[in-house]
């Protein structure tokens, strides 16, 4: 089946393409004025303990701006890993939310194992259950990552479902597209849970991944099988199109807005860029802006508004 | 709870409010404040206001829309929107914020997880209208249809919204129900930020329309710009109040102060909210007898613009933030002073150190901090002699939102506090996780129609919850008690707060800035200085 292994590459194709394509798209916006929100937790423990800023500090341009990473990279694993925010926000939530999470976290190491799997049978080796050691470790990692991320993302996703169905706070507020969506999500982790329990060592899977490394069609593969690589496809690639991609915006809510602390200072890059970007013209058409377009930023932020417009 | 729900299907429709407030659903108070039938009355909107302006959103006016007279005016205001929503959009006119407004439109799961951090939210007895994610909503479902074309999309996902003037009056209206505290924002698991939303709902009818308060734009900060100040001071008068202010510290405390103006190459450039020369005159007489105790090279501004700090552009419009932060950089440039301090206020603080940082590039760049590190320092350095039994009452420290939680600064105003007042508790929470006073983004100097009372009663009611919280075992009348609040527009919400319940007289709560806490605790003022008995 040539057609299930083209699946697999243009899944790959699009999912990258549709992520980099959003990454582009926030990484290309001009620089923002600062919009930081504290707790900052790059800052020393000194400050972060009581959620300070070097703005603290008299004559803090004299000091030195220590930064320290390392809790800023704790503070990102738990939220990235744990969902923090909403375990401290809404606890509720994170009881179906988490569950959700972990089994995508634990479907896209499936994932990893089975593209590694892959590229090891394009060198020859192989990872059919009896066939190595190695190839048994592998399958005993394939069903538990498996059962893992169908499993519990089944009971997150049924719980999210239910709960958008039954509150009736979240149901002004949810789209059909929003109920379609985790709808979607359980039938798909249903068929992977169902296709887990018949094939519980992943074989064809492994089998699939091992023909889109050898550019082969795929070995004849159970219906199951098939049924459950082609709805995984048509998901991932359909993912990073919604809002649900917020794996990419959420880089960028934290790190280029709500911890972005970095000072203008004479001559550093947000010095230069916003010198440019006050250069640019302003179209704004109230009175007191008077944007015509050839008016430029440091044109209408220098002159007095009360002169111009007699307002 | 009796009230009916809000939905968002129902915005677009005319036909009268979308809600009204009823005392009975509004979040319960502590003794002896609990009693609903004891809270003061809500004025009403004015039938002819109500005729001229719109107040179909919850029988509240904040913005004086006046209705348009013409099918023909009403669709130029639909269209200025409609451009007004595109220019949000384009890097060109909106850089300023450009990312994080694409980062919130986007990628909201309207998971609710924000709408508990809301004190209006809470205050209002979880009223559906005011939950931070309604407004953004709508604001998205416009952009969505109106800005990007997906018309079609919208039906199918049932989004669909239809913008005419009740939306249109409804959305500026609700802009102004939010104070911008961001509080919501630090919840959110993805990092969406309703508040940024609602700021550039302001932005866009500002600088579009040219539709904002009167408080706020027109005696805001277009008068800051024409005479000065935003309190209509002009240089002549700044002086002479300042000239009076100084003569009568002398009378209270016996130490002679003489304000400098205009002194080139001073270390610091003090700029003030104007607003406490005028209302609370012993703040900046306060700060001038810290700073000449201190030893400090210091002088204020006589320039128009420059001796006014506020920069009420922070709230709505970025033209007009950055015309007034150029216009303090030009001017301590001018003074050729080593930098800026802004004092007890936390939008100016906020405008000028943190959101114009990005305005002043190349020749502007000019250092600036917040008067509360300026005075940590001095206070911990030995220079004046304090002495914490003058200050023995229960007093409590408010943090301003713009302080606080958008600058990081909450640990100097505390070690002050805890140094000289022995009787210091902390309101809950407090710090980046304070209650926003009720006054933040605009919203204390706001007073038309029935607005002050919405304010009051709604906005502010989480903060007067925090203040009676924090005095559960002196809560008599027979105790004083000071809130401590170093910001002038949280002076001016809490003073209001405690007006309307009649909190002074009641409870003997009292409130007043830090500087006036420092100088009550100077052995060698002849009498108290924070005077309990004269705000009775």
């Amino acid at each position: 089946m040539m057609a299930l292994t083209v699946l697999g590459y243009v899944t790959l194709a699009v999912f990258a393409g549709a992520v980099l394509w959003r990454i582009v798209h926030f990484a290309n916006n001009p620089v923002h004025l600062r919009w930081e929100l504290y707790p900052v937790p790059h800052e020393p423990p000194e400050k972060a303990s009581h959620a300070g800023s070097y703005l603290e500090d008299v004559d803090w341009w004299d000091k030195p701006h220590e930064v320290d990473h390392v809790n800023e990279i704790v503070e990102m694993l738990q939220e990235m890993l744990l969902i923090k925010a909403l375990w401290h926000s809404q606890r509720k939530l994170w009881f179906v939310s988490f569950p959700f999470h972990l089994g995508l976290y634990s479907l896209m190491g499936l994932v990893g194992l089975l593209l590694l799997s892959g590229l090891v049978q394009a060198f020859g080796l192989g990872v059919a259950p009896d066939d190595t050691a190695l190839a048994t470790v592998v399958g005993v990692f394939t069903g538990v990552l498996g059962f893992m991320g169908f499993g519990v993302g089944i009971v997150g996703a049924c719980g999210l479902l239910l709960r958008r169905l039954s509150d009736p706070e979240l149901k002004d507020f949810t789209s059909t597209l929003d109920y379609f969506n985790l709808f979607a999500f359980v039938v798909l982790f249903g068929v992977g849970l169902a296709l887990m329990a018949t094939d519980p060592r992943g074989v064809a899977l492994h089998s699939f991944t091992g023909a889109m490394f050898t550019f082969s069609p795929a070995p004849d593969l159970p219906m199951l099988a098939i049924v459950a690589i082609v709805m995984a496809s048509v998901m991932v690639m359909y993912i990073p199109m919604t809002h649900m991609s917020h794996f990419v915006a959420k880089y960028f809510t934290w790190h280029s807005v709500r911890w972005n602390d970095e000072a203008l200072l004479p001559g550093n890059k947000i010095d230069k860029a916003i010198g440019e970007q006050l250069g640019y013209p302003v179209h704004w058409s109230a009175p007191h802006i008077g944007g015509d377009g050839t008016r430029t930023w440091a044109d209408v932020c220098t002159t007095d508004p009360t002169k111009e417009t007699g307002e | 709870m009796s009230r009916k729900r809000v939905s968002l299907k129902d915005f677009d429709k005319p036909g009268g409010p979308l809600t009204h407030v009823e005392l009975a659903d509004l979040m319960p108070l502590p003794a002896p404040y609990d009693k609903v039938e004891e809270q003061p009355e809500w004025g009403a909107v004015s039938d002819p206001a109500k005729e001229t302006y719109f107040s179909d959103l919850d029988d509240t006016i904040a913005v004086s829309l006046k209705r348009p007279a013409t099918a023909q005016e009403e669709q130029a205001l639909l269209d200025r929107f409609v451009s007004g929503l595109k220019k949000l959009l384009s890097q060109e006119d909106n850089w300023t914020l450009l990312q994080p407004l694409l980062l919130s439109l986007e990628h909201c799961e309207k998971c609710q997880t924000c709408n508990d951090a809301c004190p209006i939210y809470e205050a209002s007895g979880h009223n559906d209208l005011y939950r931070p994610t309604y407004r953004s909503e709508i604001f998205r479902r416009l952009m969505n249809k109106y800005a990007l074309g997906k018309k079609v999309r919208a039906k199918i996902k049932g989004e669909d919204i239809d913008l005419n003037f009740t939306t249109l009056a409804r959305l500026v209206e609700l802009s102004y129900r939010c104070t911008l505290c961001r509080r919501c924002a630090q919840t959110c698991p993805i990092g969406i930020d309703n508040g940024l939303i609602t700021h550039e709902i302001r932005k866009l009818f500002s600088m579009e329309l040219g539709i904002a308060p009167k408080e706020i734009h027109e005696d805001g900060s277009m008068l800051q710009l024409r005479v000065g100040s935003s309190t209509g001071m002009n240089t002549a008068v700044v002086k002479d109040n300042i000239e009076f202010i100084d003569e009568d510290m002398e009378d209270i405390t016996g130490i002679h102060v003489e304000t400098p103006w205009d002194k080139e190459g001073a270390d610091v450039l003090l700029i003030h909210n104007a607003g406490e020369i005028m209302a609370w005159p012993e703040n900046p007489g306060a700060f001038a007898i810290i700073l000449e105790a201190a030893g400090v090279s210091w002088t204020l501004s006589s320039e128009a613009v420059g001796y006014d700090g506020i920069n009420y552009g922070l709230w709505y419009d970025d033209a007009q933030l950055a015309r007034v932060a150029i216009r303090h950089a030009e001017i301590a440039k001018k003074l050729g002073v080593k930098k800026i301090v802004i004092g007890e206020c936390g939008h100016a603080s906020k405008a000028l150190t943190v959101i114009a940082d990005r305005v002043l590039a190349g020749d502007l760049h000019v250092k600036r901090e917040n008067a509360m590190t300026l005075l940590a320092d001095i206070v911990f350095s030995g220079k004046l002699d304090l002495d914490p039994a003058r200050n023995d009452f229960p007093v409590t420290l408010h943090d301003p939102c713009n302080m606080a939680r958008l600058m990081g600064v909450s640990e100097p105003q505390r070690r002050i506090v805890r140094k000289i007042a022995p009787r210091f508790r902390e309101m809950t929470p407090h710090g980046a996780d304070n209650y926003c006073c009720g006054g933040g983004s605009g919203f204390a100097i706001m007073n038309g129609h029935n607005f002050s009372d919405w304010r009051t009663a709604i906005s502010a009611r989480m903060k007067f919850r925090q203040i009676l919280e924090a005095f559960p075992d002196c809560l008599d009348p027979e105790t004083p008690k000071y809130v401590c609040a170093p910001c002038s527009n949280c002076k001016g919400a809490i003073r209001d707060i405690l007006s309307y319940w009649d909190a002074t007289e009641k409870s003997n709560i009292h409130y007043g800035g830090l500087v006036e806490l420092i100088v009550n605790a100077m052995p060698e003022i002849n009498q108290p200085f924070i005077d309990f008995e004269d705000e009775m």
